[in-house]
């Protein structure tokens, strides 16, 4: 056990008017406050003394009822790790055509300057002399992909986020919370993309004819 | 410095042969004209030369190197040794001369002082010092080619390539390149032009005369 909180029935009306928002007018018609005095009773995380916490405080004479968060936390974690599966998926899928698109793009750059290539060839320049701008490129573009993706993301989140607070003290923006590792994590799957794909992109044009 | 032993090349879909047992030898320093007819193999012969095609049957040697065992690579650093002149010039057109020139010592990670004064010292040779800084597309056809020639020549190779490189000038223009060639082979190059302009022929004066027809090869001297 964490902590424990008296939350008086005047307290509770309070927070509940609160969460109602503009919806307050539902309340109204109240003649006095239906809400019961409660404990609120914050666990440590991780902890699994939960279930048996509830039965032995449900024994008690002085308490009416028990209301546990589990169940609820549960369907959210649940729904929580079918999205970040959904996530996963379209992840991939996104980094493939990112690295479809760079490896498309370096083609038609190489296409494009296959006479100043065809000399670069002549005159004895390597294939990494000759690859570098074309990934360098790619790795660029890539990398502005992932600064508005990253934006996006953020924005996305910001509209997400809950104007009040959920019930039983939850706040949805730690579950919806934008980390400082996305913004890097999507800069390196980037680069990655820009150089897979760009390598793919300049491919068999650049090799040296006749050495094979 | 060049040495080719029963040298035979096919081109994929085609039943006769570019090349067919072709053998030859040329000493370090030699100056050959390569004639013939217009399909008698004389660019397929020296695309061997720079490893811009590889042999379908026995072997080409260029300074000591087996070309049709070099790896991917080694191919660039045979093309350092090995200048070549094309009919078309095959010039970066919208780049500067200077920078033309000077592409064939930066690719080989040349930089600085020595660069521009060696890509100088060539333009002066090829009387093109007051264009350096012209786009290379707006110079005139024999400017364009002695551009070619000082791009193949900056690097000092050993090894001079010249694939009809009159084809495109005027007999004036085509003279000043022609001098240009002859300077390269004076200064100690091996040289080898194609060509079926037999007015070229009698520039260079003792120069060997390698005629090729359908493939193979016959001497004339
Ligand atoms: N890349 C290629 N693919 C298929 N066939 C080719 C290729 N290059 C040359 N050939 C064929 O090989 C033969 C020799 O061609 P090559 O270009 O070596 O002749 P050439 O002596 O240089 O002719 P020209 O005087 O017209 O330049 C010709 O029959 C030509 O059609
Ligand atoms: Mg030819």
């Amino acid at each position: 056990m964490d902590q424990v909180r008296l939350v008086g029935r005047d307290e509770a009306l309070a927070r509940f008017r609160q969460q109602l928002g503009p919806h307050q007018g539902l309340l109204e018609g109240l003649e006095d406050n239906p809400l019961p005095n409660a404990l609120e009773v914050f666990l440590v995380p991780g902890s699994q003394e939960g279930p048996q916490l509830a039965e032995e405080l449900a024994k008690n004479p002085g308490v009416a009822q028990v209301v546990s968060s589990r169940p609820w936390l549960h369907r959210l974690e649940r729904s929580a790790a079918t999205l970040a599966a959904v996530a996963v998926a379209l992840g991939f899928l996104l980094f493939m055509g990112v690295v479809l698109l760079a490896a498309n793009t370096v083609r038609l750059a190489v296409y494009a300057r296959r006479e100043y290539l065809e000399v670069l060839d002549l005159v004895g320049a390597t294939a990494s002399y000759v690859r570098w701008p074309f990934v360098l490129e790619a790795v660029m573009q890539a990398l502005m992909a992932a600064g508005l993706a990253s934006l996006l993301v953020w924005g996305l989140l910001k509209v997400l986020e809950a104007p009040a607070e959920l019930p039983l003290g939850l706040d949805l923006s730690q579950l919806l919370g934008f980390p400082w590792q996305v913004p890097i994590a999507l800069a390196g799957l980037a680069v990655l993309a820009g150089v897979v794909g760009g390598l793919w992109g300049v491919g068999r044009v650049l090799r040296p004819q006749g050495a094979g | 410095m060049v040495r080719l032993t029963r040298v035979s090349k096919f081109y994929p879909g085609r039943p006769s042969a570019a090349l067919l047992d072709v053998s030859l030898h040329l000493p370090p320093g030699q100056f050959v004209y390569l004639t013939g007819p217009s399909g008698a193999g004389k660019t397929t012969l020296l695309r061997l030369l720079f490893a811009a095609e590889s042999p379908s049957r026995g072997e080409v040697r260029v300074g000591g190197a087996d070309l049709g065992r070099l790896s991917s690579r080694q191919v660039p650093l045979l093309r350092r040794k090995v200048g070549v002149i094309f009919q078309d010039f095959k010039l970066i057109e919208r780049q500067s001369v200077f920078d033309n020139v000077a592409l064939t010592l930066r690719v080989a990670g040349q930089v600085g002082n020595g660069l521009a004064q060696r890509v100088g010292e060539v333009l002066e040779q090829v009387d093109l010092m007051d264009k350096a800084q012209v786009a290379a597309g707006t110079l005139s056809g024999g400017e364009q080619q002695r551009v070619a020639v000082a791009r193949a020549l900056v690097g000092r190779p050993p090894l001079l390539l010249a694939d009809e490189p009159t084809g495109n000038l005027d007999p004036q223009a085509a003279m000043e390149v022609m001098r240009l060639v002859v300077a390269a082979h004076a200064a100690g190059a091996t040289v080898v032009v194609a060509t079926h302009d037999p007015k070229l022929l009698t520039m260079v004066k003792g120069a060997r005369v390698i005629h090729l027809e359908a493939g193979r090869l016959r001497e004339t001297t």
